[in-house]
């Protein structure tokens, strides 16, 4: 009986199931459970795949080259390689991320997670849509330093990714209009909404907060939340909030300003959201912070009086309390989603 | 052992060839209209009334010596217009009309027939085509785009023009022209009637529009561009509105034939 169940599994499975799967991809990849989702007191999420159904294969294959070096020049960094799963898909302990050639960039990598609700991306906010966000990376000379043309080439080389397009798209016809959808279908689908805080809203198992990060709540509404504003923590706007500029001149980064040109703008950054904060160390648009502790002091006494810095805040600091900080950093660890970082259907399927 | 590996690659060559190599079928075409036919819309790029040659010398409106080695532009959203005032829009209609030794040209397809008394199109692509995702055809970055395209800023680079020049301190200029929004966007409408000639267009017959186009245009009018202080744009912004004023009247028409 046993024999005969390992046959059927191992031998007449893969011809029932062939036309679906390619022949390389021999792992079985949990895709389930794909569904647009707004939880409980988020908003209106900005994408709505429109024009991008969700589907399984669609999934799989936006996930595939997620974690795929070839979109890369020499064919040695993906976007995983800069967008961790266990750092919520930043990268930890990289103040920026090294690119090609070991070439450094000037910007720590961003989290993904979200990225529904998100009206633009990058530090900068210069890329509108999340389906264009991928060609920014791939063709960055010191990212990935490839040409969008070339991987269009190189995917249509490729059996499995031929094999990966027909089953999303009924067709093996590669181009860059299905990768990118792809990519942003597997992208807008991480969704973070289970840390101990959201189970604490929302009543639930799991959600019993200490006096600590209690303390810290209410401290966070009252110094915190005007910018990183729930539940999303964040409210995508671009601000500066006085970090000290680096003595090298040449890495003096204009921020907002590089998109649109205007005065006004310089030294402007998005507000980044901080779920899963404790696991996107370090910190700040170059990663020169590296604990939560060190940002905190920063919005104590570290804040310098720049051009356009931040209304709300000012050269004098927050001036917090030791306890104080303490408690919003208690607060700020029940942010991490260890369901969402630890969800297999994100993980990279080449190694499953 | 060998059993199970003979019974293992004939299951498994069964799975490739119940594989169907193409399963999709062809996307149907629109209904072509009834008597409809095509035209052809041909663009002479032109440095003053001198047609332009890649690597040539020519003189600038402000006096300078330059040469162009690229020179790229979009138009979209081509409409025609008919006697009668009914109007023709291409759909899905983005070109990249690149500069080559031979004149650049389109055409429209699935035309009704008449007789057409003006044009209309715009240099650069529409706000919403620009932000809404990933985009095919004619606005393909790994494609007709590949070269028209900000992957860093979202955007399509509408125009660009590169040369070289003396004046320039590096020897070079390169105008990367976009901006889809707000106070400093770069398209620029197109409206040109054909005065009293008529476009007659019929199932027998392809008539030709000819545009010129005139690089002396964003050089010199009305804003005099200085490939000293100004080698370079690259950006969306008030430099690039100036270059889109200036090429806001640079296509004009040069004649219509009836082949």
């Amino acid at each position: 009986m046993n024999y005969k169940i390992k046959l059927f599994t191992f031998f007449i499975l893969p011809v029932l199931t062939c036309c679906k799967v390619d022949p390389e991809i021999t792992t079985p990849l949990p895709a389930n459970d794909l569904v647009e989702v707004i939880p409980q007191g988020f908003p209106k999420p900005v994408y709505t795949f429109t024009g991008n159904p969700i589907s399984e294969n669609t999934f799989i294959l936006g996930r595939f080259l997620f974690y795929e070096p070839m979109l890369s020049i020499d064919n040695t960094i993906s976007c995983a390689s800069c967008h961790q799963p266990h750092a919520a898909f930043a990268q930890s302990d990289h103040k920026v991320s090294h690119g090609i050639n070991d070439a450094e960039g000037p910007r720590n990598s961003p989290a993904i997670f979200n990225m529904t609700w998100a009206p633009y991306f990058m530090h900068d906010g210069g890329i509108t849509n999340i389906e264009q966000q991928p060609i920014a990376p791939i063709q960055n000379p010191i990212e990935m330093g490839e040409n969008i043309v070339t991987v269009i080439e190189k995917l249509k080389a490729s059996r499995k990714f031929r094999g990966l397009f027909k089953n999303a798209y009924g067709s093996e016809e590669i181009d860059s209009q299905k990768m990118f959808k792809a990519m942003a279908q597997f992208m807008a689908l991480m969704y973070s909404y289970n840390s101990k805080y959201d189970h604490y809203k929302r009543n639930e198992k799991g959600g019993e907060m200490t006096e600590a990060e209690l303390r810290g709540y209410s401290l966070f509404i009252a110094k915190c939340n005007s910018c990183h504003r729930e539940p999303l923590f964040t409210d995508f706007t671009m601000r500066s909030n006085g970090l000290k500029l680096p003595a090298n001149q040449a890495k003096i980064d204009s921020g907002r300003a590089h998109i649109t040109q205007l005065p006004q703008d310089l030294y402007k950054f998005k507000t980044p959201s901080l779920r899963n904060i404790a696991v996107t160390w370090p910190y700040m648009h170059n990663g020169s912070l590296a604990t939560l502790d060190e940002c905190l002091e920063h919005y104590n006494s570290g804040i310098v009086n720049l051009t356009n810095l931040d209304p709300q805040l000012n050269s004098n600091g927050m001036q917090m309390t030791a306890q104080e900080k303490q408690d919003i950093i208690a607060f700020l660890n029940t942010l991490t989603d260890y369901q969402f970082i630890k969800d297999k259907r994100f993980a990279n399927p080449n190694f499953n | 052992m060998k059993i199970l590996l003979k019974i293992c690659s004939f299951c498994l060559m069964l799975g490739f060839l119940s594989c169907k190599k193409d399963d999709t079928s062809p996307q149907p075409e629109p209904e072509p209209v009834k008597t409809a036919g095509k035209l052809k819309i041909e663009f002479n790029n032109m440095v003053g009334d001198s047609a332009l040659v890649f690597n040539k010398k020519y003189i600038n409106p402000r006096g300078d010596t330059f040469t162009v080695t690229k020179f790229n532009y979009y138009i979209s959203n081509i409409s025609v217009t008919m006697e009668d005032n009914s109007v023709f829009n291409e759909p899905e209609s983005f070109h990249v009309i690149k500069h080559t030794s031979v004149a650049p040209s389109l055409l429209l397809q699935n035309v009704p027939a008449g007789a057409y008394k003006s044009i209309k199109f715009t240099i650069g692509v529409d706000s919403a085509r620009n932000c809404s995702g990933a985009q095919t055809g004619g606005l393909d970055p790994a494609g007709a785009a590949s070269d028209m395209y900000w992957s860093w800023n979202t955007g399509y680079i509408f125009l660009k023009l590169e040369g070289t020049s003396p004046r320039s301190t590096s020897g070079e200029f390169a105008y990367h022209i976009g901006g889809y929004g707000g106070a400093n966007k770069t398209q620029r409408n197109f409206n040109i009637s054909f005065g009293a000639g008529r476009m007659n267009v019929s199932t027998s017959a392809t008539p030709r529009l000819v545009l010129k186009t005139d690089i002396n245009e964003i050089l010199g009018s009305p804003a005099m561009i200085d490939f000293a202080t100004l080698p370079a744009v690259m950006n969306a912004g008030p430099d690039a509105k100036m270059m889109a004023d200036n090429y806001s009247d640079m296509i004009t028409i040069k004649s219509i034939a009836s082949q």
